[in-house]
């Protein structure tokens, strides 16, 4: 083995070192979470049902059909005027009427957060943002499922 | 060469750095799975430096919610979590005191939770427990075979 291929070994595990050591440090540096002060926030989640490849969608995009529920199990029905929740893909909004939208996407990455009114002194936002990758002439199905807040006078 | 590991290693760091505050997601439901707190108004308050703890567990299926059984580990101490559907009187009424209900002492709980091999498994992170007071968590789970890929 040269010494050129053996000096970019050791610097690719210590580079696989530090960040390992990163995350046990993180993780075990963490303060407990004050059970009485856990409001659900970001305990939403993303449950991917179904990608099915389908030809009769153009080359350069994709299309996603996500559906909402809020709390967990129930299809949320919007259009009330509060609270509310909004899904943001990348800088569109989509108000949520029947808890089912479907939209035509470019491929590549977008980003997907909820934008929600409900308050419990401070803004709620029950679900954390994520990028998702969209490859092309494919169908996502997914659901975003939402918690409600756990109001603060319950504490 | 040294140049070139510099390089190398600012990228690296660069990238996860970058990376920092944007959760890229797979297509795929491991580590999906998710838990709630809430209020619990059930539970017999046996003493006064105790916190109740009641556990459920549900899937998420397409349309709803299944209540499930499994087994939850509170800093590795092993307790079963019953389906309370099962107990439903006549009326339909479910009673609440047949769900896992555990009294815990003051101090910091991991709270690991399984449903067999047929489900992800979710962990909580470390969650500080105050007495006197009652509350639930809900486990929702995902079937690893949930995902249909055509």
């Amino acid at each position: 083995m040269s010494v050129n291929k053996q000096k970019m070994i050791i610097v690719k595990n210590t580079i696989v070192l530090f960040f390992f050591l990163i995350n046990i440090l993180s993780i075990a540096g963490q303060p407990p979470i004050d059970i009485g002060r856990q409001v659900n926030e970001y305990q939403g989640t993303i449950v991917v049902r179904e990608i099915k490849k389908l030809s009769s969608i153009p080359k350069d995009s994709s299309q996603a059909t996500i559906r909402i529920f809020q709390p967990f199990g129930r299809l949320l029905k919007g259009g009330g005027a509060y609270p509310y929740n909004v899904l943001i893909i990348d800088t569109t909004g989509y108000s949520i009427k029947d808890g089912v939208i479907k939209v035509s996407l470019k491929t590549g990455w977008h980003k997907i957060s909820i934008l929600a009114s409900a308050d419990i002194g401070k803004p709620f936002m029950p679900f954390k943002e994520v990028l998702l990758k969209f490859r092309k002439k494919r169908m996502y199905y997914f659901d975003l499922c939402l918690p409600l807040p756990f109001a603060s006078e319950h504490h | 060469m040294k140049n070139k590991y510099i390089l190398i290693t600012s990228i690296c760091l660069f990238a996860a750095i970058s990376g920092f505050g944007q959760k890229k997601v797979r297509w795929t439901n491991k580590d999906k799975g998710t838990f709630i707190i809430d209020f619990h108004a059930s539970g017999i308050i046996k003493d006064t430096v105790s916190t109740g703890i009641a556990v459920k567990f549900y899937e998420l299926v397409k349309d709803s919610l299944i209540s499930l059984e499994g087994i939850i580990k509170i800093n590795g101490k092993k307790y079963i979590v019953y389906d309370s559907t099962y107990f439903a009187d006549t009326e339909g009424f479910r009673d609440p005191t047949k769900y896992l209900h555990v009294e815990l002492a003051r101090g910091e709980y991991v709270f690991s939770a399984s449903a067999g091999k047929n489900y992800y498994p979710i962990t909580t992170g470390k969650y500080l427990l105050e007495p006197l007071s009652r509350y639930q968590i809900v486990f929702y789970f995902i079937r690893k075979d949930e995902l249909k890929r055509n």
